[in-house]
């Protein structure tokens, strides 16, 4: 699994890429929780690219969880969008569908965020 | 062997209402109508929960074997049906055995013990099996006054607790049996029952969380190659990580991948939410089974049945 980040005007977007499961879930988790204090000290949401990744396991999900508990006190949501058709099967056998605002498209996703953060992707893509 | 369940039902027994089951004979009617033909076959046609029901009762699971001695996990209000399936299978004159595993002493899971008739009867012999100190303390306190007219002095059969420890071998009814520790407030034990190359597991009112890999280890060394294993899916794995976390019960995934890195043949969803319609927990058994596909990888399939009261699995 890797993980990438950019800034899209108010917008951190996060790139995961392959499976994130046990070996990985540890890092992904770590990597997010930084960037949710980030969002939170700058005043930012965080979209979640899952359009690189093909498997998420329950401990995969737990993270989102765990950043999402430490992200929505402070005022910052986290959108998920881009899934593939198994990880989209997943968000809904979890629930975690019902938890989270998800996106077909980063546009869409960008767009729920700020026209901001949309024009700065419409830019740059 | 073979897997009897009493009780499935987590935290309290529930019951359908009049209106409930109105809309189950109305759409299994319209249903059965609309398919023509014999109307039996049409019946046994329909999805579970259009058919049957899940039913109520709290946790009370029975291994039989072709041992003389009842095998049993937990005393839920489930107990009470399985008393009396026993007595009008022995009569009330012939002394029986009752070996009970008791995964923890909440509520749920001792309160069929008050109406379980074999205790009132002389004779009969039941010993009362737990890792908990308080085992003993939990069963004579709910039948203590003001909490129930019977309190446990006057009951007429043997009683026996019998403390275990886990990770220590038994061997109980003909069985080998060996309990091991759980993820649940003051603690709860599963039990791994093997008889004849056959592999029973009862493990309910855990929360795996699964981060941490030498306690996944711990439980995957305890369902390893079992032929079933009765495990929490109370709650969804959203709720499980949010609102109900440290709650002390797990979801159908981490069932299914748990049960996977095990090789454990069937997962029989159990401790079922009591909030739940028949409908929901067929959905949540449809969606565990999809999940197992895709989880599946390389390794073998894992058969996933959702338990209910009075389903019979043969090992
Ligand atoms: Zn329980
Ligand atoms: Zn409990």
């Amino acid at each position: 699994m890797k993980v990438t980040t950019a800034n899209y005007g108010d917008a951190i977007v996060v790139r995961a890429a392959g499976r994130i499961d046990q070996s990985s879930a540890g890092e992904f988790q770590k990597k997010l929780t930084d960037l949710v204090d980030m969002a939170i000290g700058s005043e930012k949401q965080i979209v979640v690219d899952l359009s690189k990744v093909d498997y998420i396991s329950s401990v995969g999900l737990r993270a989102l969880m765990v950043a999402n508990k430490q992200a929505k006190p402070k005022g910052v949501t986290i959108r998920i969008a881009s899934m593939q058709e198994v990880v989209r099967e997943v968000f809904s056998i979890s629930h975690f569908d019902k938890v989270f605002p998800t996106f077909e498209e980063m546009p869409k996703a960008l767009q729920a965020v700020s026209a901001l953060a949309a024009a700065a992707y419409t830019d740059e893509d | 062997m073979r897997i009897r369940f009493w009780g499935t039902r987590g935290s309290i027994p529930t019951s359908m209402n009049a209106d409930h089951l109105r809309d189950k004979i109305g759409a299994a009617v319209r249903a059965v109508i609309e398919a023509g033909g014999d109307p039996d076959a049409a019946l046994d046609a329909l999805p579970f929960h259009m058919r049957g029901t899940y039913g109520g009762e709290s946790s009370c699971v029975q291994i039989e074997t072709d041992g003389p001695e009842y095998i049993i996990c937990d005393m839920g209000s489930g107990a009470r049906r399985l008393a009396l399936n026993a007595l009008g299978k022995h009569g009330p004159g012939a002394p029986q055995v009752y070996n009970i595993f008791q995964s923890h002493v909440h509520w749920d899971h001792i309160m069929g013990f008050p109406f379980f008739i074999p205790a009132f009867i002389p004779g009969n012999v039941i010993r009362i099996h737990g890792c908990h100190d308080e085992l003993e303390m939990a069963f004579r306190r709910q039948q203590d006054n003001p909490s129930f007219p019977v309190p446990f002095e006057f009951l007429g059969a043997t009683i026996e607790f019998v403390k275990l420890e886990p990770e220590q071998t038994y061997q109980v009814g003909g069985l080998t049996v060996t309990p091991f520790r759980q993820l649940h407030a003051g603690d709860s034990y599963g039990y791994r029952f093997e008889k004849g190359g056959k592999v029973a597991v009862y493990s309910t009112d855990s929360e795996h969380k699964l981060e941490d890999q030498e306690e996944t280890d711990y439980f995957v060394r305890h369902f390893r190659d079992a032929d079933a294993v009765g495990f929490d899916t109370m709650y969804s794995l959203a709720d499980a990580t949010s609102l109900k976390e440290d709650w002390g019960h797990s979801s159908n995934m981490v069932a299914v991948e748990l049960c996977q890195m095990a090789a454990v043949k069937t997962l029989c969803m159990f401790h079922h939410e009591p909030v739940y319609s028949d409908a929901q927990i067929d959905q949540v058994l449809a969606e565990t089974r999809r999940f197992e596909e895709i989880s599946r990888g390389d390794g073998l399939p894992l058969h996933v049945v959702a338990s209910y009261d009075g389903l019979e699995i043969e090992l």
